[in-house]
């Protein structure tokens, strides 16, 4: 009895070896051509074209032929499983090998240990070689003993990750072909559902966040070694964390498959699934995916009929799709009870966000129970997780009053569902993604996302903006103290640094007067009103201040610091601070029409077309200088501002706009006439 | 040697196996026939240790066969299609066998080859059907098992190998006291090597008999009175079956045969003659009005 003690099957591993040992040869072969050799001929002779050196480091040897390398990680574990485990797909095969005096706990053991062998081994080896040949170029090694054994590592790693996962759906599938594709399925099953769920949330629930962040979604890394590798082995190496989420994926796809091998009925070979409950499990599962992907392709539409009909469409077909590769059978129209069984219960799930049955979509939380928000309109969640992490946190208020207004406004928001729901931003109202993160005390995160219109709430943003918490957050100028500023420094804000000739600037260096300038910007920072913010007008100028620390720090003049402005003016810096009418020679001026063109459209620099005004008036050109947005959006004129220094494409401002009735008379009239010439 | 106890086994909806209870002897040859579908692979697949049984037992000597690798060290279960790996040569396979098999004899091997007459550096998959079967015999009982499993082993062969083949089993029985299992759809098949058949009808095993009992037990007279037939003739024997052709008679009556011919001599027959059944016919009439029914079947 010598098969019934050992542990593996010295009969199987001869036998495996001498039908699939040719995968590990072609593998070894392969990698070998992709890297040592590359290698080799690199630094062979005197044909060096460029000298890799030690900062390209540990990335080095994932950077040769990544693409070569990435196909191989990605299929030739998946082959091998398909190889071994092809005998559990074909009854002929099945019935013989396991009429055979070996257990099943022995035939899986050593296959695994002969398909991790034929995928580890040629690694290794690949390893051995380039450590061998490990060239030296100018006493520097392009990659070091570690860096090899990072790459082999990594290598060894991903290859059982996909191994291991090919074998389990080698296990629960009677069909080979079924085998590959449930394995990059699964291999993307993660994200993949994660994205559609999260789109599809977003139409039905109010307030789901959309714009979550997906690129910091870590667990998709982990779940889907696929998506990880695509982000780059080059220059982002495995973490600890993961390298030790996929050890644990390894041996959780072993423990699991060699359980459900023993539990397989072997008739079920030829099957899609091999097992009874996750026949069902997949039937379902098919026909959900399919209908969050329905609802996926269709995520810009608000029609509530629209979408539920696609999913009616999506989900029969998903349903259909799975009963024929179950059924391997194309009459299965009759048997539609299950998925009325299905339609009733995302019936109920539907009613039940449509109701809110949860309290999700009404919940605010209570002003003691919060710690923070993060809120940034226009923003979404950009920047949110990154933020977080950070030292500086821009966008979290904490200011008792802020907290207040923030809840008052998103306890409107909830008020206003019905209202807000159906907006969206191609329906041509300006609207902005606004997003409030909750940082509560408990240590829970409370997210929600909304799609407003611009102007409607701007009572609440207008409290916010104009608090003190908002200022110090976003104005660095609040934070500097006038003695620790060596100079100050205005650079007019102009397109081109050059567009006015050299060094146009002003530099104070009196302390006196750096005191009284930095005072006077300070005063007008916190007087600042929110409709002054929201103008969209440049700023005059760039303010920079050079502290005794080496640093700086920088900031703006904006349009409407009357007061900074009379404190130029009076200590004659106003000359070098701003663009003055005197530095403009001429304003070319043509129509805006955002609705037909875009709204940077007709910009084009050649002043030569008729439909172009040239302002030249010192008057006019001030009135532009000072009035002009960047609100191209708006219909009216655009303005494109050019010195006597001026050079083909080099104007000094570009996109200023003005609406029509805001425009100069000297613009209105020229226009007015021309359209009629017309 | 092998026994089955209310053994069930069920396919989702289809019940394959009914409460199926079965027991071969040591050294016995057990035919099981039945149509396509009856659940012959089913029950063989389940002595075999590949298949689960729903419910029951499914015993190989003294052990559960599944998942014993005692138990099926000393069996050998050949399908219907047998399988041997991709690119293997005779010898390859004959390799692989003995590093499966403790019982592998390499003499025995050798000395089969005089009789199947087979190069071994065939590529197995290349060789005709028939001829995959006779490697997978080779290869079966070099292991020197003491149980064969066949899966209608012989159906579609030549005589000629159909022949050698039986041979060749019942030799093994005769010299080693092995237990061979054997199904077919056709009883025709297995009538000269058998010594216990058993019936399997839409998995229910409907039958089994032992032959050499059921063989002596039943005749068919042939008889021709001058007048009509006496009334009494019927009295004190057990006639299962009669009818008239012309003047002919038939009977199948049951009873010792010396017995049964001199009762029909006592009423002075013109003719009587006793025929010899085939196991098809001692089988229908065996089993009355079933018999009719599955009679189709079993002559296929």
């Amino acid at each position: 009895m010598k098969s019934k003690t050992s542990f593996f099957h010295k009969g199987v591993i001869v036998n495996d070896l001498k039908r699939f040992g040719w995968i590990g040869v072609g593998y070894f072969l392969a990698l070998f051509l992709s890297i040592p050799l590359k290698v080799i001929m690199t630094f062979q002779g005197n044909q060096l074209q460029y000298i890799p050196t030690q900062d390209d480091g540990p990335f080095y040897l994932f950077d040769h032929e990544f693409y070569i390398q990435f196909y191989l990680m990605f299929t030739v574990p998946v082959l091998l499983a398909i190889a071994l485990f092809r005998y559990l797909h074909v009854k002929k095969r099945v019935d013989t090998l396991h009429s055979l005096p070996v257990k099943r706990e022995v035939w899986f053991r050593t296959h695994i240990a002969v398909g991790s062998t034929i995928l580890i081994l040629p690694v290794c080896i690949n390893a051995l070689i380039l450590q061998f040949v490990m060239p030296s170029v100018n006493g520097m090694q392009p990659y070091t003993t570690e860096d090899i054994f990072i790459w082999l590592g990594t290598t060894i790693l991903i290859n059982m990750v996909m191994f291991m996962l090919s074998v389990f759906t080698g296990i629960i599938t009677g069909l080979t072909p079924v085998q590959g594709i449930l394995t990059y399925i699964f291999l993307v099953l993660v994200p993949g559902l994660g994205v559609m769920a999260t789109y599809n949330l977003n139409i039905f629930v109010y307030g789901f966040p959309f714009a979550y962040d997906f690129d910091d979604a870590r667990w998709a890394n982990m779940f889907s070694p696929l998506v990880r590798v695509i982000r780059g082995l080059e220059y982002n190496l495995l973490d600890w964390n993961e390298v030790l989420s996929y050890i644990v994926i390894c041996i959780a796809f072993y423990i699991i498959s060699r359980y459900l091998y023993k539990k397989r009925h072997l008739e079920y070979a030829s099957q899609a699934i091999a097992f009874d409950g996750l026949q069902t499990v997949f039937k379902y599962g098919v026909t959900f995916c399919m209908m969050l992907f329905g609802g996926f392709l269709i995520r810009y539409t608000r029609s509530i009929y629209f979408i539920l009909g696609i999913y009616l469409m999506f989900s029969f077909l998903g349903y259909i799709i799975a009963e024929m590769v179950l059924k391997k059978s194309l009459k299965v129209f009759r048997h539609l009870k299950g998925y009325g069984i299905y339609l009733c219960v995302i019936t109920v799930l539907l009613l039940g966000i449509a109701f809110d049955v949860t309290g999700y979509q009404r919940y605010v939380p209570k002003q003691e129970a919060i710690e923070t928000i993060y809120f940034r309109p226009g923003f979404g969640y950009y920047r949110y997780h990154e933020t977080k992490d950070s030292t500086e946190k821009r966008g979290f208020y904490s200011q008792p009053h802020n907290l207040e207004t923030m809840r008052a406004l998103h306890m409107q928001l909830v008020k206003d569902k019905n209202q807000l729901k159906p907006l969206r931003p191609s329906t041509g109202e300006r609207s902005q993604t606004i997003a409030f993160a909750y940082q509560l005390k408990n240590g829970k995160e409370i997210l929600r996302e909304y799609v407003i219109p611009d102007q409607k709430y701007s009572q609440y943003f207008k409290a916010v903006h104009e608090s003190m918490e908002f200022k110090t957050m976003y104005r660095n100028i609040l934070k500097v103290n006038h003695a620790n500023v060596d100079k100050i420094i205005i650079r007019p804000n102009i397109w081109y640094p050059d567009a006015l000739g050299p060094g146009k600037k002003v530099v104070i260096i009196e302390p006196a007067q750096i005191k009284e300038a930095l005072e006077i910007l300070q005063d007008e920072v916190k007087n600042e009103k929110y409709e002054d913010m929201m103008s969209g007008k440049s700023a005059w100028a760039d303010v920079q201040f050079l502290l005794d620390d080496d640093t700086s720090v920088k900031d703006r003049w904006e349009k409407s610091y009357i007061l900074f402005e009379k404190w130029l003016e009076q200590n004659g810096y106003i000359q070098g601070a701003r663009v003055m009418p005197e530095d403009i020679a001429y304003i070319a001026v043509k129509k805006n029409d955002p609705e037909q063109d875009g709204y940077r459209g007709r910009q084009s620099h050649t002043a030569v077309n008729h439909h172009v005004l040239k302002i030249t008036d010192s008057d006019a050109i001030e009135f532009c200088l000072r009035n002009c947005t960047n609100e191209g959006y708006k219909a009216g004129y655009a303005f494109t501002f050019y010195s006597e220094y001026h050079q083909e494409d080099r104007p000094v401002l570009r996109y200023q706009y003005l609406e029509h009735e805001k425009a100069p008379d000297v613009v209105k009239a020229y226009f007015e006439k021309t359209e009629k010439q017309q | 040697m092998i026994s089955m106890k209310e053994v069930s086994k069920r396919y989702k909806s289809v019940e394959a196996l009914k409460q199926v209870t079965l027991t071969v002897n040591k050294g016995s040859v057990y035919g099981l026939v039945g149509p396509n579908g009856a659940g012959k692979t089913t029950l063989l697949k389940l002595i075999a240790g590949i298949y689960k049984q729903d419910g029951g037992e499914v015993m190989v000597g003294q052990d559960q066969v599944s998942e014993n690798i005692k138990v099926k060290d000393r069996m050998v279960f050949i399908p219907d299609t047998p399988y041997f790996f991709t690119n293997y040569t005779v010898q390859s396979m004959a390799a692989f066998y003995k590093s499966v098999y403790s019982g592998w004899n390499d003499d025995r091997f050798e000395q089969l080859q005089n009789v199947f007459d087979i190069d071994l550096k065939n590529n197995v998959n290349r060789l005709s059907k028939g001829m995959q079967r006779q490697v997978a015999f080779w290869l079966a009982l070099s292991t020197m098992p003491e149980v064969m499993i066949l899966d209608e082993p012989i159906d579609g062969l030549d005589p000629i190998i159909r022949k050698k083949i039986k041979n060749l089993l019942i030799q093994e029985v005769a010299e080693r006291q092995m237990t061979v299992l054997i199904s077919s759809h056709n009883l025709r098949e297995l009538e000269d090597m058998c010594d216990h058949i058993g019936i399997l009808h839409k998995g229910a095993l409907i039958v089994q008999k032992d032959l050499d009992e059921l063989k002596c037990d039943i005749h068919k007279i042939q008889a021709a009175f001058k007048q009509d037939v006496p009334e009494t003739l019927a009295e004190g024997i057990e006639i299962v079956h009669q009818e008239q052709n012309g003047s002919f008679r038939n009977y199948i009556v049951r009873g010792q045969r010396e017995r049964v011919t001199a009762h029909f001599q006592k009423y002075d027959p013109v003719i009587l003659d006793v025929i010899p059944l085939t196991l098809e016919e001692v089988f229908i009439y065996e089993m009355g009005d079933l018999g009719y029914e599955i009679k189709n079947i079993i002559l296929s």
